[in-house]
C-alpha cells in the first residue's frame, strides 16, 4: 500500500482547538459598539396578496431605529441561486409562510420583536398550491405569474429505446414512490452581522457555503456595487446545503445600510425551520423491465420535485435525480422526464446528496422487489447489473475506464449477507 | 431589574439584569462568554450545556436569577488553547469535532459525567451525552473522544 | 419572552407569603424546564404582570425520607436524585427507572418530581409509577395543609385541583409488600430525550404458592387521566401470571385505552404497541 501523506492518516482539524475551547467565532458570537438587533416579519399566509403595510406603530415604539418594507429597497430587490425569483422584502404577494414582509432594527431584541407585532399587514389571502398534484392542476393559481404554469423546468434523459425494450422484458415493475420534505437542522441557527462604514460600504459576516455568490446577490438586490460589499464566512455551525441560500445576510445588510450602524440578525429555531430551504419532496413514477434471469433491460421514470415557492437550486437538484434514478446499474434503455414544480410550500434546495437520495429510494426498492419476484439474492441481482470498468453510464453513455467500486463492495458484503440470511434473515 | 451574584469559572460576578434574562443570554450577552451556544432555546439540543454546582444543565431553560448564589462552569472554565483540558484534547485528537457548534455542550456533558465516574462504559457515555444533539458526526467519534478522555484523566491521576 | 418579576423563596413559609402577596399574578417555578418553555412562547405584550416564585432551593422540600413503612419525597427532589437514590432503587425501583428516562441528563438535573406532577402533562413519566403506589400529594397554603390522593389531583390534561396560593410540598406513599417486582416501560419517538407517547408502571407481588396477592398497574399518555387499571390488576389477583393471562392483559389494555381515549388516527399503532409493552412488562416480573 502506498504511503500517502494524508490518506489513511488521522489529520487534526485546523480549527479543532478553537472549537473545543469555545473560542471559534460564529456570527452570533460577534458584538460591535452600538450594534442593533435585526428581526424580520414573515408572511402569515402561504399565498397572499399584500394590499398594504402599516408600519407607523412600529416606528413610533421607543428603541426602534428603522422599519423597512419593499419600498425601501434600492436595488433589484431580487435574488436567488439559480433564478432571481426571491424578493428581499415582498412587494406584491407572499408565496410561502417564510416570505419576508418587513424588517426592523432596534436597540434590543425585545424591542425588535415587539415592533414586529406592531406592524399591520393587510393580506388578501389567495388559494394555495400545496402539493405536486395541485401544481399541475389547471384550476390551481400560478405561484409565479412570469411563467405560464407552475412547471419551472422539464428535462429529458434518453438512452436506447425504452418502449421497444419493455416489449422484450420478461418482468415489468411499475411503482410510484414519494419522499418527504426534510429539514437540515444544522445546530447553528442562521445569523449574520453587517457593518456599514461611512462611505456606505458593507462588511457582512455570515455562516455560508459560498461567500462570493452571497456577495453578488446582496450587491445586486440592494443596489450596491460589487466592490462595496464584502462577505466573510464566519465559522459555520453546519450547513448541509441549506446555507448555500441567502438566509439572514441580506436583511442584516439592508438594515445596516439604512441605520449606518452594525446590525446582528439571528433567527430563532422556529424561524429557521419555517424559512430555510429543505430536501425536495419527490414523486417518482417508475417502471423497470428485466429478463427473468435478472438482467435489467429498460427503465422509464417521471420525477416530480416540489421546490416550494422559490427555485433555490431546485432546477439542478431535480434534474440530477433524473440522471441517478438508474442507480449504479447499467440499463441499456432509459427514458426519464424530470419536472421541478413551484408550490406555496416551504422552499426546497440543496441537501446532502442533491436529489440522489430520493432517486435511490425508487431504484433500490425496485431492485429489492425484482429480486424477490425472480427468486434471486438482492446482492447477486445487483452484482449482475452494477456498473464496472468498461460499462457505460446512463446519462452520458460515457464508458467508465476504472472500477466503480460497487462490485468490490458488494463482493465484500456478500459473505456477511449470506450468513445473516442462513441464520433466518429478517424473520430471525 | 434584579441584582445577582454568582461564581462563573471561579470568578465572582455581580450584575444587575432583567428578571426574565435566561442564563445563556446572561453568559453570552452580559459576560461575553460566547463559547456557550444556543441551538434551540427549549432544552432539546444541549448546545448551551453548562455546569451549575457541578451538574450539567441547559442554560436556555434557566433564568440567570435562578442561579443566584451558585457556581457556574462554562467551556471557557476548562482549558485554554495553549493548555487544553484532557477532554478537549481528546476531542481534538479523535476528530470528534466537525462544525463545532455542539462541541462546547458535548464537552461540558462529558465533564459532568467524568467528574463522577472516571471509568465509564460506552453505554454510560452515551447516556451522559443523550441530551446533546450533533448533526455532523453521527456521534461515533464523540463517544470515542470521551473514552479517550477518561483514559487520559485516569493516567493524569 | 414574557416580562416577569422574580422572587426566590428560601422556606415554605416565605413561598406561601409570596403566593399570597402576589395573588393572581404568582406562578411557581421549580427546575424551570417546563416554565421557561412556556414563558418563551408567551408574548411580552401580555399585560398582566407575572411574578415567578422560585421554590427550587427550599431545603425542606428536597429530602427523601423513610418513616416506618411510609416513604416521603420532597417535591423539589430532582429526577436525577430519584434515579440515583440507592434507597429508592431498592424500595421502589420502578420510580427510579421512570425518573432515569425523563428527558436527558440536563433536564433530569433540574426537573423535579413536584414540577412533573403540577405541570400535569399526560406524558409525565413519574406519574404512572406514583399512581401505582397510591401516592398522596401534600399541599400547603396560608389556610393550612391538605392531602389529596394523586389520582384525584389530576382533573384533566395539564390541569390539577391545586388552588391558588397552594404549594405542593411533598409526595408520600407506602412501601410495596416485601419482595414485590416492578417495571416501568416507555415508548417515545426516539430513544433519548423523548416525550412518552405511551408509558406504563407495574408492580406485582406473589404469595408462597406463586399466586399474585398484590398487583398495581397504571398507564400514562394513553389515558385522559392517569389511573390504576383495575381491569388489568383483577385479571392476575389470586392467580399465577401465565402466558394465557398475559395474552388477556395484552388485549384488555387496548380495549381500555380505546374506551377511555376513543379511536384516534394513532390507534392503529398504539393499540398493538400498548398491548405488547403490557405483555412484556408484566412478563419481565416473573
Amino acid at each position: 500500500m502506498t504511503d500517502y501523506k494524508y490518506i489513511g492518516k488521522r489529520i487534526q482539524r485546523k480549527d479543532a482547538k478553537a472549537k473545543v475551547t469555545g473560542k471559534a467565532l460564529y456570527a452570533e458570537d460577534m458584538y460591535f459598539q452600538d450594534m442593533l438587533i435585526g428581526k424580520v416579519l414573515r408572511s402569515a399566509h402561504p399565498h397572499a396578496r399584500i394590499k398594504g403595510i402599516d408600519i407607523s406603530k412600529a416606528q413610533a415604539l421607543p428603541g426602534v431605529v428603522c422599519v423597512l418594507t419593499a419600498k425601501d429597497v434600492q436595488g433589484t430587490n431580487r435574488y436567488g441561486l439559480a433564478v432571481s425569483d426571491q424578493e428581499v422584502l415582498v412587494e406584491k404577494k407572499a408565496r410561502y409562510c417564510g416570505d419576508a414582509i418587513a424588517s426592523v432594527a432596534a436597540e434590543t431584541e425585545e424591542i425588535a420583536l415587539e415592533a414586529l407585532r406592531l406592524i399591520d399587514v393587510d393580506y388578501e389571502v389567495l388559494p394555495a398550491v400545496s402539493s405536486i398534484e395541485q401544481a399541475f392542476s389547471p384550476e390551481s393559481p400560478l405561484v409565479h405569474e412570469r411563467l405560464e404554469s407552475n412547471v419551472l423546468q422539464k428535462t429529458k434523459v434518453r438512452k436506447g429505446d425504452a418502449d421497444k425494450a419493455f416489449l422484450e422484458a420478461d418482468i415489468i415493475l411499475e411503482n410510484t414512490f414519494t419522499t418527504q420534505c426534510v429539514e437540515h437542522a444544522y445546530m447553528e441557527r442562521e445569523c449574520s452581522v453587517a457593518v456599514c462604514d461611512c462611505d456606505g460600504a458593507l462588511t457582512v459576516w455570515e455562516p455560508c457555503q459560498y461567500p462570493v455568490r452571497s456577495r453578488r446577490q446582496i450587491a445586486k438586490a440592494l443596489g450596491l456595487k460589487f466592490s462595496q460589499v464584502r462577505v466573510i464566512q464566519s465559522t459555520t455551525g453546519g450547513a448541509f446545503g441549506s446555507k448555500d441560500d441567502i438566509t439572514t445576510s441580506i436583511h442584516a445588510a439592508m438594515l445596516s445600510l439604512n441605520t449606518k450602524r452594525p446590525v446582528k440578525y439571528a433567527m430563532e429555531r422556529e424561524e429557521s425551520i419555517a424559512t430555510s430551504s429543505k430536501r425536495h419532496p419527490f414523486r417518482m413514477e417508475c417502471k423497470l423491465g428485466a429478463t427473468k434471469e435478472g438482467k435489467l433491460v429498460a427503465l422509464k421514470a417521471d420525477i416530480f420535485g416540489d421546490t416550494g415557492a422559490y427555485s433555490s437550486l431546485g432546477i439542478y437538484v431535480v434534474k440530477k435525480a433524473g440522471l441517478h434514478i438508474s442507480g449504479p446499474y447499467e440499463i441499456p434503455n432509459v427514458h426519464v422526464d424530470t419536472y421541478t414544480l413551484y408550490t406555496n410550500n416551504v422552499m426546497s434546495g440543496a441537501f446532502r446528496g442533491f436529489g440522489v437520495p430520493q432517486a435511490h429510494v425508487a431504484i433500490e426498492i425496485q431492485m429489492d422487489i425484482l429480486a424477490r419476484k425472480i427468486g434471486m439474492s438482492p446482492i447477486d441481482l445487483r452484482l449482475l447489473n452494477c456498473l464496472r470498468a468498461g460499462t457505460t453510464t446512463t446519462a452520458t453513455s460515457h464508458c467508465i475506464p476504472h472500477s466503480v467500486g460497487i462490485d468490490q463492495t458488494l463482493e465484500k458484503v456478500k459473505p456477511y449477507y449470506d450468513e445473516w440470511k442462513a441464520e433466518g434473515g429478517l424473520s430471525r | 431589574m434584579i441584582t445577582i451574584k454568582m461564581r462563573v469559572n471561579g470568578k465572582q460576578v455581580c450584575e444587575t439584569i432583567k428578571d426574565n434574562m435566561t442564563l445563556v443570554a446572561f453568559l453570552r450577552d452580559t459576560l461575553r462568554l460566547t463559547g456557550t451556544k444556543k441551538g434551540c432555546g427549549v432544552g432539546e439540543c444541549g448546545a448551551c450545556t453548562v455546569l451549575v454546582d457541578g451538574l450539567a444543565v441547559d442554560s436556555c431553560l434557566l433564568l440567570a436569577a435562578q442561579v443566584d448564589g451558585k457556581s457556574v462552569t462554562t467551556i471557557e472554565g476548562l482549558g485554554s488553547i495553549n493548555q487544553l483540558d484532557p477532554i478537549q484534547e481528546a476531542f481534538v485528537e479523535t476528530g470528534g469535532v466537525q462544525c463545532g457548534y455542539c462541541t462546547p455542550g458535548m464537552v461540558m456533558s462529558a465533564k459532568a459525567m467524568l467528574e463522577k465516574n472516571n471509568k465509564p462504559s460506552r453505554d454510560e457515555i452515551k447516556k451522559a451525552l443523550s441530551g446533546n444533539l450533533c448533526r455532523c458526526t453521527g456521534y461515533t467519534k464523540i463517544v470515542q473522544a470521551v473514552e479517550l478522555a477518561a483514559e487520559k484523566m485516569v493516567q493524569d491521576e | 419572552m414574557r416580562d416577569v418579576k422574580f422572587l426566590k423563596a428560601t422556606s415554605i413559609g416565605e413561598a406561601i407569603t409570596f403566593l399570597d402577596e402576589y395573588r393572581g399574578q404568582a406562578q411557581l417555578i421549580a427546575g424551570g424546564t417546563d416554565v421557561l418553555v412556556q414563558l418563551r412562547e408567551e408574548e411580552k405584550t401580555i399585560s398582566s404582570p407575572l411574578c415567578l416564585v422560585d421554590v427550587f432551593d427550599i431545603m425542606d422540600m428536597r429530602a427523601i425520607q423513610e418513616e416506618g413503612d411510609l416513604i416521603r419525597i420532597g417535591s423539589m427532589v430532582t429526577h436525577t436524585e430519584i434515579a440515583e437514590s440507592a434507597f429508592l432503587n431498592q424500595a421502589v425501583p420502578f420510580l427510579s427507572l421512570a425518573c432515569s428516562q425523563v428527558g436527558g441528563p440536563q433536564i433530569r438535573n433540574r426537573g423535579t418530581v413536584g414540577g412533573n406532577i403540577v405541570n400535569a402533562s399526560p406524558a409525565a413519566d413519574s406519574v404512572p409509577v406514583l399512581i401505582a403506589l397510591d401516592a398522596m400529594v401534600h399541599l400547603r397554603s396560608n389556610k393550612g395543609k391538605r392531602e389529596v390522593p394523586l389520582s384525584a389531583f389530576f382533573v384533566g390534561p395539564y390541569k390539577t385541583s391545586i388552588d391558588e396560593g397552594e404549594l405542593l410540598t411533598e409526595i408520600t406513599f407506602k412501601r410495596l409488600p416485601e419482595g414485590s417486582k416492578t417495571n416501568f416501560v416507555k415508548v417515545g419517538r426516539r430513544r433519548a430525550l423523548s416525550i412518552s407517547r405511551m408509558n406504563l408502571a407495574v408492580s406485582m407481588h406473589c404469595d408462597a404458592q406463586g399466586h399474585v396477592d398484590d398487583m398495581r398497574f397504571a398507564a400514562g399518555s394513553v389515558m385522559p387521566r392517569p389511573r390504576r387499571i383495575k381491569e388489568i390488576e383483577s385479571l392476575f389477583l389470586g392467580k399465577t401470571a401465565t402466558p394465557e393471562l398475559l395474552q388477556k392483559a395484552k388485549e384488555e389494555i387496548g380495549e381500555v385505552m380505546v374506551r377511555e381515549s376513543g379511536i384516534r388516527k394513532s390507534t392503529i399503532y398504539k393499540k398493538p404497541v400498548i398491548g405488547d409493552i403490557t405483555y412484556s412488562a408484566i412478563e419481565s416480573l416473573k
